[in-house]
Parts: structure tokens; C-alpha cells; sequence
């Protein structure tokens, strides 16, 4: 049985029919960071470069990160980055010429070995654009026989993907198809949430001349775009540890159109689109930006917060996000959101033992033992803390507003010592 | 006066150790039950701390439990005849809680972790301050629990054949008071855990 | 601009603590004005009481939220030390007036003013202040002041009957009414008595004040678990126990389904099972541990009833069951864990139905084919009998709550003098004492059948009763 919660919707504020572009800007701060590991810097200070040339490395797994714009480098930087800490950043002042290492457009973008499709991920530096920032050819690199798009979208506010879905049906289809063939996978479903029409309609234009290729509703609830839960609803199978255990990949829809992107040019993906959204700010909205721009020069531009009230700025959703003191933060390939909304002033009771903790949670683990448990490490091992995904649905449910997530990540960090 | 009141109450065995509760919840329906069992206690534990100091020296680490075990039951017996010789009645009232003394933490702690240790006569003074320490607490215990359970004070009654005298105090008989529910063992836990909460509230708790 | 920060998520439900419990109070609205309708209003009605008497038990339930409030401030302010502010604000979010709202409904209609006053202090203080307030205690407060009145002053909290009832009914509730039949008994006899099942439905029964309309009980769960406000496994597994147990007992005893029926619409079950065993600080958390606490209740509650001679158990058994709520939860742990073994926990808890149940119908058979010969011969036994001139001394030995062993000393066919050698077994013998019932019935030992038991030690009374009943017929006998 999938648990989880029911959200209000609140996508409707910031869905709009177009985005709004803000993809030239004067200086880039790449984040020199990759699935939380940090990277190291490959270029000096004074160096040219030009889109898609190696700025940095993660150094375990060769993986490059790649410049999102041509110019100059001015050095490195710290600054704050998606998970609230200050991160190195290659600062790189921006040309506005948009140069590429090599020009090229490949017509049939079928046409890969399944080797030199990999290869090209990782030499594009594709990453999953769903949050986990997680290397895509990675997830290639077995045999596979189902994909799954990940069109789920749980967190209340965030409708980039369901924007990026609207603009770009027809170029993620085409991206599908080629990597099913490439792939040789036999079937393709794009899950989405059950009341998000758009997403939907959009498919439905083109979706006839792909035989393979099936649109999948699931329930509407968060978290819903957990990778475990679309497998599980879609082909009601479970897995262990990673997806391709059992022949499956799970990709976001952004990481869909960023490999469509790597087939067409051979080049890395510059941009994306950010929701800017939430009741504490006058313009919500979808905007198109470079990676590495500074969050905080766009929303000046874009509108005002409402200061009447004290207010939280959120990477990411509600629910999942970090709350960050400023808005100085610079926008990485897996940042999806920027939400503002007033603060509520929660007051914290006893627990009143009402179990709803326990009727939530996605990993069917108990919070409130956990958190009744967090000196005794030996009772700990036995509730197993570590299976938690740090959704947040026991936090949000708690009828006494018990921080009961942050228990358990205590709670997994002490098990983990052991 | 201030040295009194730290003897009797934040070292008593009861209240503050907690030690020694069977009998305590077990005789303590009237006051005379009770000090009566206090003193029982006291000479038993007098007597095994002189006992215990004595022969320390001859006695092995390992096998010291069943030693002093025996010497406390040794106590025990003798003292269980004289009462059922002397006063039937107590040794009635006092069932299995007589023989029960064998094995009070108070008597076994006492002769293991000092009377085996020290000197006989530091172990007659300690046997004396744990002794009465027990004994003032099973005496305001009972005394409690049966005015509030039965609504008397018995002061002499049972043990009126060796003192030729009966005396018990009527304090009230209402239909509030006295409560039936204070002779039970379940109301016993509830005072006694009342008393000890109180007394811990005057000695400052334990932080 | 500076901004907020705190840990996630930023979101959170719109449910709070308050909010449950404000529609926990809801719920019990219609019951509280059930119960001034039935006990006050009714009550002034039909028969000829004052009006002061008639609004004695919506004095009752004022008094016990007040004290519940009172109590809490109090301990709030001066053993807490809190300032009078602060105070208020916490017995607003420990929801004070539960405890005593609960107790209030528990208690029969004539309870004294006095003792819903110490109940509910007792419910306060001892049930959940001194465990440390809201959300920490063991024991469901309403009930450890119920428990704690009912022992200690059984004899004074008064018949469940009102004025107008004691006029048309025997004089019991229909449990106390059926465990005087020894658990069988007719249509007629068990429910009939008190009119029929729709009586039983709305509550126009005696009763407790909040107990009897099991109409109104039935609304305020469905709207309990409508809003999600409390657990739903608890009440349904309960009573649903309840029900296929005394369905297979009325099998067993070859009476119809109406049996079962009139188990679960009397006494107070199904106010014991949605208000009390749901107490969310007081049952389990995880949903096996619930379902199986809820077995437990039911089958804890019909041994209860059939096999002591406490006719209610209701109480009684939830007051024991949240003593293993954590043993529940452990259970509930393991279990989700390991799912695949709940077949174990399924087998034993229906061995313990069957054991139970076949118990349960065997007492009831060997006791109405007592009461088909004489049933004095299998309570009361002669041991020894002397015999000298006209003097005659019996040892009797009696069945009561225990065994009572009294010699009887008769003097020309009239019982002189009872004296008692052991009545260890009983619990109430000072109430027995203190109305000098034997006295009382040896003066009317010719009249025995008319003697009324004294309230609060019914068995013990009876026991006596037996004695000179036996005693009388033996000494006819040996006339004849």
C-alpha cells in the first residue's frame, strides 16, 4: 500500500501560459559540487573559456562539470548553494557571445551505440534535474528494458516541469524514442500526476506516433515523485538499493530534455526553468535561467516580497526544501524552486500518542518510537531510522507539531556511526 | 536538630534508598504492626552487623552471601519462636513476613557492604541508624495508613499480653473517612508513593 | 532581505492537538444533554422529586468540570509555581476538562456531589498531573478517578436508578439483572423487563449518566471517525469481540441472537469503547498493537462479566489494558516487521475466544442446573451438627464472594446467635459490620426473604442470607 499525505494545491499561482526569460546574465558562480561530493577546480584565474568547456571535476568518478557560458574566468567563490551551505563556486564572467567548443547539430539522434550514448553523458556532465543530482550515465550503464519518466511533481508549489512539459512535448518525446532505441528498451511509461492536466494534454498532441510509449496517471499525493513509489504504482514492483536491479531507469522529464540536448548538440544543458513562487512574493512565476546565475539579481527584477510579514525563502518546495537566510543563492542543474511564504508560528505540544506519524510514512518506519528511542542506539538499530527519505509527511501531519523529521535524521546519523 | 532530621530523612533506608519495601507494604495495616516489625528489624540488625563484623575475617569473599544468610535466618528463627511463645497473636498478624526478614535488603545490605568491612563497634552504630531510620519509617507509615484506613491509632493491642495493657486511639468514623481503599496493597503503593514524593519535595529532590 | 530560517517541512496540517480534542468535546455534547434530559428533565416529569433533586445530576457534571479545571489551575500555580498567566495558557493545551467531563458520565445519577468532586481531583491530580501532565499518563485519568471512588466508597454512589424508575423496574440495571438470573434467562426475562431493544437504543434504561442512549453513541463515533479524530480500531475490534463472543455463548445456551444484541446495548460498552479505550495518550500507536488491544478488550470484558460477579467489566478492563499498551506497541512493532508471522498472534488470540467462550457457556449451564434442584444445597453445607436438649449448633460453611464459616446456635427451632470464624474471603465485611446486618437478620430470620442486601457487599449479605435460610429448612425438617 503507498502511504502519504494530501497537500493543498497551490500550482495554479505561479502556472502561467509563458516563462519568462532571464538566461543572459552578466556573471555566472558554477557550483563546483556534485551529489553533495565536492569537485575541484581545473581552470585559472584570467582563462578564457567557452560554453560547455571543463571548469571542474569530481574526482572519484571522472566526472567533469562543464561551463554553462563563454567568457572569462574571474576565480573562485563562495557562495550559497541550494542545501543552505556556502559552496566553492568558478565565478565566470560572461561574454554574452554564447561560443561553443565545437558547433555541430546531428540530424538523427538515433543513430548512437548504446556505448557512445553513455560516454556522451558523461562527457556532457548530465545529471538527474529531479533534485538528486545524481550522474545520469550511471543509470545506463546495465542492461534495461523499462523506463520511466518521472513527470511527478508532489511538492505543492513547483510547476517548472509541467512548464518545461507544455513547451517541449514534441523535443522530449523525440528524446524518449531515441533512447529507447539506443537502449533497446521495449517500454516507456511517463508517469504524471493524476489531476495535472497539463502535462496530459501536452503528451496527448503527439504521443500517437510513439507506439511504445504510454502515459501513466498516478495517485495524486506526496510524495509521490519518490523513484520507489513511481516504480512501484507503475509496474508494482520494489526494488533494493537502485532501480536497475530490476531492468528499470527512472529519469526526471528535465533530465529527458537535457539528454535531448546532449543527442541534438553534443553539448551540456545551460539552462533551466525555476519556479519562483509562493504567498510571500507579488510576481509568481516561471523563469528561464542559466545555470550559475545568482538567484537574488532575478528576483529584484522580477517583483517584490510581501515584508509585512516575516517570511521563508525555500530551495526548493515546502516540503523538501532548506530554508536559507538570504536569497544570494545560485541556481545549479538541480534546483527546481525558489519559495517564499510566511512564516507560521507552529506551537509544539506532547505527543498525544495519536499514531498518524506512523499511518504517513512512505518507508513504513515509526517516528514517534524513533524519537521516544533517540538516546538508546541498540532500540534505534531495530527501528530502522535509516530507511528514512526525509519527506517530511510525519512532520507535516503531526497534530502537536513535533519536528519529528529532524528526529530521525538524528537519529540516522547515529546509527550510521555504528 | 538539623543532624536528627538528616539521619531519619535523607538517609532512610526507605524513603531515600527505597530498600526494605515488602514488608513496609506488606504488615503496616495498624501502627502497632508496624513499629513492632521496626523493632524486630532493628535487633535483628544489630545483632547480624555484630555478628557479621565479628567473624569477618574468617569468612571468604565467595562464600560470604550463604554465610551471612544463614546467620540472618539463624536471628530470624529465634526471634519468629519467642514471638510465637510470647505474643501468638503478632506472629499471626505477621504471617510470612516474619521469615521474609531473611532475605530484607536492609539486614543483607548492611552486613555486606559495612558490617564486613568495619570494625565491630562502627558496625553496631551503623546497624543502629539503618535500624531506626527503618524503624521510623514502617512506624509514620502505618501510622498514616491505618488512621486514614481504618480510622484508630492501635497502640497496644496484639503485644497487650506482655504489657498487660490495650490502648487504641479512635480518631474519626464518618462515611468520608475512614477509606477502606488505604488497607489494601493498592492504596499502600499510592501512600507510600505519596510519602516518599512529599519527602523528597522537603529534602530537595535529587538534582 | 532576511529571511526565516528553521528545519523542514515548511508546510504543516491544519489538524492540531487542540482541534482533535475540541471535536473529542463535540461528540460528547449530545450525550452530556441526553443525560440532563433523561436524569433531570424525565426525572422532574414522572416522579415527585424537588427541584434540586432533579438537577442533581447537571450539578454532578458541573461540578466535575469545575473541579477538573480548579484542580489543574491550582497545581499549575502553586506546585509548578507557575504565574497565574502562564497557568491558564497551559491548562488550555492539556485540555483539563476531559478527565472530569468523562468521570461525570461514568457515575450513576445519584452520585454525591462531594464524592464527583474528589473523583475528579483524584482524575486531575493523582490520574494525570503527577504522571506529568497532559500526554504522559498510563492510565486513562476519568477512569483511575472512577476506579478510585468506586473502591473506596462503593456503598455511597447510589443507585443507577432514578425516581421515576425505581417505581416501574426490579431495582437493577439490565447487567445487574441478568447476572441475578445466573446469565440465562428469557426474552421476557432479560430484556423485556425493561421494555425492548429500541429503549435499549435511545436510552430510556437505567444506567450511568452518559451510558444509556447508545443511539447517540453511535452518531458521535461516526462523526469521530469521520473527522479522524480517534482511533477506529480500538471501538470496532472491541465491540465487534464482543458481539461474536456472546453471539457463540448464546448459541452454546440456546438462546437467539437478541442475546448478543442486548450484550453489546447494555452497560457501558459502547460508551467505554468509543470515549474511554480510544483515549489516544492511552492506547496503543502502531495499528496491529490497536487491532489486537481491541481484541483484548473484548474478550477481557465478557470473561469479566460472566465470570466474576462484577456485572459490568467495562471499566474494569480497559483500566487493565492500558497497563500493556506499551506490550501492545512492542507486539505492534514486531509484527509489522515481521508480517508474515501474524497467523501466531491470529491463532492464539482465537484459541483464547474458544477457550474463553466454552468456559464462559459451561459456567452458565452447571449454574442454572444448580438452580434446578434446591439451589441452597450447593451455596450453604452443614459440616457438623450437635445436638443437645433443645439446643442445636450448627458449623455451616457459605458461599459468598468467598467461603463464609459460621457457627449457628439454634435454641428451640429459632436461631439465637451467628458467630462468624472466618470471613477472610470477603472484602466488604466491614460494611457488613457496621450495619450489624447479622443481628438485623436474626431478628428477622422468619422474614429472611424480605431482608435487603446491604448495597456495595450484595454477595457477602446473600451469603449470610443463605445461612439462616438453610438453617431454618434444616431444622423444618428434622420437625417433620
Amino acid at each position: 500500500m503507498l502511504r502519504g499525505i494530501k497537500l493543498d494545491e497551490k500550482k495554479s499561482m505561479s502556472f502561467k501560459d509563458e516563462i519568462v526569460d532571464f538566461s543572459v546574465p552578466n556573471r555566472v558562480y558554477v557550483p563546483l559540487i556534485n551529489a553533495n561530493i565536492e569537485c575541484e577546480c581545473t581552470v585559472k584565474k584570467g582563462r578564457k573559456v567557452r560554453k560547455g568547456s571543463i571548469i571542474g571535476i569530481r574526482k572519484d568518478i571522472d566526472f567533469p562539470i562543464l561551463s554553462p557560458v563563454s567568457g572569462t574566468v574571474l576565480g573562485t567563490k563562495k557562495c550559497m548553494y541550494l542545501n543552505g551551505k556556502e559552496v566553492e563556486c568558478v565565478v565566470i564572467v560572461n561574454d554574452k557571445n554564447e561560443k561553443v567548443i565545437k558547433k555541430k547539430l546531428v540530424k538523427d539522434i538515433t543513430s548512437y551505440t548504446k556505448d557512445e550514448f553513455v560516454e556522451l553523458l558523461k562527457k556532457c556532465s548530465v545529471t538527474g534535474m529531479g533534485g538528486g543530482d545524481f550522474p545520469t550515465y550511471l543509470k545506463y550503464q546495465k542492461k534495461l528494458d523499462i523506463l520511466i519518466v518521472n513527470a511527478v511533481e508532489c511538492e505543492p508549489y513547483i510547476t517548472a516541469d509541467a512548464m518545461l512539459v507544455k513547451l517541449k512535448s514534441e523535443a522530449i518525446l523525440e528524446s524518449i524514442n531515441a533512447i529507447m532505441k539506443i537502449n533497446k528498451i521495449k517500454k516507456c511509461f511517463i508517469a504524471y500526476e493524476k489531476n495535472n492536466k497539463i502535462i496530459e494534454d501536452s503528451f496527448l498532441e503527439y504521443i500517437d506516433n510513439y507506439k511504445n510509449i504510454v502515459l501513466y496517471p498516478v495517485k495524486d499525493m506526496y510524495p509521490m515523485g519518490w523513484g520507489r513509489y513511481v516504480v512501484k504504482s507503475v509496474l508494482g514492483l520494489e526494488y533494493d538499493k537502485y532501480p536497475s536491479e530490476i531492468g528499470v531507469v527512472v529519469n526526471n522529464v528535465s533530465t529527458i530534455f537535457a539528454i535531448y540536448k546532449v543527442l541534438k548538440f553534443q553539448r551540456n544543458i545551460t539552462k533551466r526553468i525555476i519556479t519562483i513562487t509562493g504567498e510571500g512574493f507579488t510576481e509568481p512565476v516561471n523563469v528561464l535561467v542559466k545555470i550559475g546565475t545568482n538567484m537574488s539579481t532575478i528576483i529584484k527584477k522580477l517583483g517584490k516580497y510581501k515584508e509585512e510579514e516575516e517570511l521563508k525563502l525555500i530551495a526548493g518546495g515546502p516540503m523538501m526544501g532548506v530554508s536559507l537566510p538570504s536569497d544570494n543563492v545560485v541556481v545549479s542543474s538541480n534546483l527546481g524552486a525558489i519559495t517564499i511564504i510566511p512564516d507560521t508560528f507552529d506551537e509544539i505540544n506532547d505527543c498525544m500518542s495519536c499514531g498518524r506519524c506512523l499511518n504517513v510514512c512512505p518507508v513504513n518506519i515509526c517516528p514517534i518510537f524513533i524519537l521516544n528511542n533517540i538516546k538508546d542506539v541498540e532500540k534505534l538499530k531495530k527501528l530502522h531510522p535509516e530507511k528514512c527519505i526525509e519527506c517530511g509527511a510525519c512532520s507535516y501531519i503531526c497534530p502537536s507539531k513535533i519536528g519529528l523529521r529532524d528526529a530521525v535524521k538524528i537519529a540516522k546519523k547515529k546509527v550510521d556511526k555504528k | 536538630m538539623r543532624k536528627i532530621y538528616d539521619f531519619l530523612f535523607k538517609e532512610n533506608p526507605v524513603f531515600v534508598l527505597v530498600l526494605g519495601l515488602c514488608s513496609v507494604l506488606a504488615v503496616t495495616t495498624t501502627f502497632e504492626k508496624s513499629y513492632t516489625m521496626g523493632i524486630v528489624v532493628l535487633i535483628i540488625l544489630v545483632l547480624s552487623n555484630t555478628i557479621v563484623s565479628l567473624i569477618r575475617k574468617f569468612v571468604n569473599t565467595e562464600i560470604r552471601i550463604p554465610v551471612y544468610i544463614i546467620i540472618i535466618s539463624t536471628l530470624v528463627t529465634i526471634i519468629e519462636i519467642l514471638l510465637n511463645k510470647y505474643s501468638k497473636p503478632l506472629y499471626d498478624a505477621f504471617g510470612i513476613y516474619l521469615p521474609l526478614i531473611v532475605v530484607n535488603c536492609i539486614i543483607l545490605g548492611r552486613a555486606l557492604s559495612f558490617a564486613s568491612k568495619n570494625k565491630v563497634l562502627p558496625s553496631i552504630k551503623d546497624a543502629f541508624k539503618s535500624g531506626i531510620g527503618y524503624l521510623v519509617a514502617i512506624s509514620l507509615f502505618g501510622l498514616f495508613r491505618e488512621v486514614l484506613g481504618s480510622g484508630k491509632i492501635t497502640i497496644m493491642n496484639d503485644i497487650s499480653i506482655l504489657t498487660g495493657y490495650r490502648f487504641i486511639i479512635d480518631v474519626f468514623n464518618n462515611e468520608v473517612l475512614p477509606n477502606k481503599l488505604f488497607l489494601s496493597s493498592g492504596g499502600a503503593f499510592i501512600l507510600l508513593g505519596l510519602l516518599i514524593g512529599v519527602i523528597n519535595a522537603f529534602n530537595g529532590g535529587d538534582e | 532581505m532576511k529571511f526565516k530560517v528553521e528545519n523542514g517541512p515548511h508546510v504543516k496540517s491544519e489538524e492540531t492537538t487542540s482541534k482533535i480534542m475540541t471535536r473529542f468535546l463535540i461528540s460528547l455534547t449530545p450525550i452530556v444533554c441526553f443525560a440532563i434530559f433523561k436524569n433531570c428533565l424525565l426525572n422532574y416529569y414522572y416522579s415527585s422529586v424537588t427541584f434540586i433533586e432533579a438537577i442533581h445530576p447537571m450539578l454532578m457534571i458541573i461540578s466535575a468540570v469545575l473541579t477538573s479545571f480548579i484542580s489543574e489551575l491550582l497545581y499549575f500555580k502553586f506546585i509548578l509555581k507557575d504565574t497565574w498567566e502562564n497557568s491558564f495558557y497551559e491548562i488550555n493545551r492539556s485540555f483539563t476538562i476531559i478527565p472530569g467531563l468523562l468521570l461525570a458520565l461514568v457515575l450513576p445519577p445519584n452520585t454525591p456531589i462531594w464524592l464527583v468532586i474528589f473523583g475528579a481531583f483524584i482524575s486531575n491530580i493523582l490520574g494525570k498531573m503527577l504522571f506529568g501532565g497532559f500526554g504522559q499518563n498510563i492510565f486513562n485519568p476519568a477512569l483511575l478517578g472512577y476506579l478510585f471512588i468506586s473502591v473506596s466508597y462503593s456503598s455511597l454512589m447510589g443507585s443507577p436508578l432514578n425516581a421515576y424508575e425505581i417505581d416501574t423496574l426490579a431495582g437493577a440495571t439490565p447487567l445487574s439483572n441478568l447476572s441475578n438470573l445466573n446469565y440465562y434467562g428469557t426474552y421476557e426475562e432479560v430484556v423485556g423487563s425493561f421494555g425492548t431493544f429500541l429503549n435499549f437504543f435511545v436510552g430510556t434504561i437505567p444506567g450511568t449518566l452518559g451510558e444509556t442512549s447508545k443511539m447517540l453513541i453511535i452518531i458521535s463515533f461516526i462523526y469521530l471517525i469521520a473527522t479522524k479524530t480517534i482511533k477506529w480500531r480500538i471501538p470496532v475490534m472491541y465491540i465487534l469481540t464482543a458481539f461474536i463472543m456472546t453471539l457463540i455463548i448464546g448459541h452454546n445456551i440456546e438462546l437467539g441472537i437478541w442475546y448478543a444484541l442486548f450484550s453489546i446495548l447494555s452497560g457501558g460498552l459502547l460508551f467505554g469503547a468509543v470515549f474511554m479505550a480510544t483515549d489516544p495518550v492511552t492506547s496503543p500507536i502502531t495499528p496491529i498493537g490497536q487491532t489486537f488491544y481491541g481484541i483484548s478488550l473484548g474478550i477481557l470484558t465478557i470473561v469479566l462479566r460472566f465470570l466474576t460477579p462484577y456485572p459490568e467489566g467495562v471499566m474494569t478492563s480497559i483500566l487493565f489494558m492500558n497497563m500493556l499498551v506499551p506490550l501492545f506497541d512492542k507486539i505492534g512493532l514486531y509484527f509489522k516487521e515481521n508480517i508474515k508471522k501474524i497467523w501466531i498472534l491470529i491463532i492464539l488470540f482465537i484459541a483464547l475466544i474458544i477457550l474463553s467462550v466454552t468456559t464462559i457457556s459451561n459456567n452458565i449451564k452447571n449454574l442454572n442446573n444448580e438452580n434446578a434442584s434446591n439451589p441452597l444445597d450447593n451455596k450453604v453445607k452443614i459440616v457438623k451438627k450437635e445436638k443437645k436438649d433443645n439446643e442445636t449448633i450448627y458449623s455451616v460453611t457459605s458461599k459468598a464472594w468467598g467461603i463464609i464459616k459460621a457457627d449457628v446456635k439454634v435454641v428451640d427451632g429459632k436461631i439465637e446467635n451467628i458467630s462468624i470464624t472466618d470471613s477472610s474471603g470477603e472484602t466488604q465485611w466491614n460494611e457488613i459490620e457496621k450495619n450489624d446486618y447479622i443481628n438485623k437478620i436474626i431478628e428477622r430470620q422468619d422474614d429472611i426473604d424480605n431482608v435487603d442486601a446491604i448495597s456495595g457487599s450484595t454477595y457477602t449479605s446473600d451469603g449470610l442470607k443463605n445461612i439462616v435460610k438453610k438453617i431454618i429448612e434444616s431444622e423444618l425438617e428434622d420437625e417433620g
